[in-house]
């Protein structure tokens, strides 16, 4: 939803100098933020889980 | 552009990014042989360090990737605003998530100094993504930070 938002505001502020390529590296900028945000959260179900086991 | 928005702006390295080869460049100038002859791949000295700088794992940033990332971004600083554009959109794609945000229970919050602190902050944050792309040590600490704060808000 974040990468979303920040990928349309790019697009609308900078129109046609936001080019392809600009766009694939942000949309690969952004799946890697998501997933280094996500570890501690993955970390904590883990060991919640192993906890209930 | 005023002297504070100034000393955000990333550092512009886009002319060393433009002799990438298969995802990676060499630090010499010269293109990489490809040896058809066999698969075997001896990585080269400036691979390696490339590898230690973890530019050339699978899921992160090519050296022209990282430039388009930091033309576009330092074009993007020239137009004021673009927290309040990010911010927008995150609202207009799901206005649910305006109940996490105290400050859009007073009136006018669009003029508020806490929704401007906060398209600052959220600025703020994207230039040290930006900055240190070349830096994963760096990035994940502020990274895993940034998922914890926002996972103890229920976002």
């Amino acid at each position: 939803m974040f990468g979303k938002a920040l990928i349309r505001a790019l697009e609308d502020s900078l129109g046609r100098d936001f080019t392809y390529e600009m766009r694939q590296a942000w949309e690969k900028l952004y799946q890697y933020i998501q997933s280094q945000m996500s570890i501690d959260i993955l970390e904590k179900e883990a060991k919640d889980r192993i906890q209930t086991l | 552009m005023d002297e504070k928005h100034r000393d955000h702006l990333p550092s512009l390295e886009i002319d060393q990014a433009e002799t990438e080869v298969d995802g990676f460049t060499s630090k010499d100038g010269h293109s990489k042989q490809k040896n058809d002859a066999s698969s075997l791949h001896i990585p080269s000295k400036s691979e390696i360090e490339m590898k230690d700088l973890g530019i050339l794992e699978d899921n992160f940033l090519t050296k022209t990737q990282i430039s388009h990332i930091r033309k576009s971004w330092v074009m993007v600083q020239r137009n004021k605003g673009i927290g309040v554009m990010i911010l927008d959109n995150l609202f207009n794609l799901n206005p649910k998530l305006m109940s996490l945000f105290n400050f859009t229970k007073k009136q006018n919050w669009q003029l508020s100094n806490e929704f401007e602190l906060h398209t600052h902050s959220l600025e703020g944050t994207i230039n040290k993504i930006v900055n240190n792309l070349e830096s994963p040590d760096v990035l994940e600490n502020k990274l895993r930070d940034l998922g914890s704060k926002h996972n103890d808000l229920g976002v």
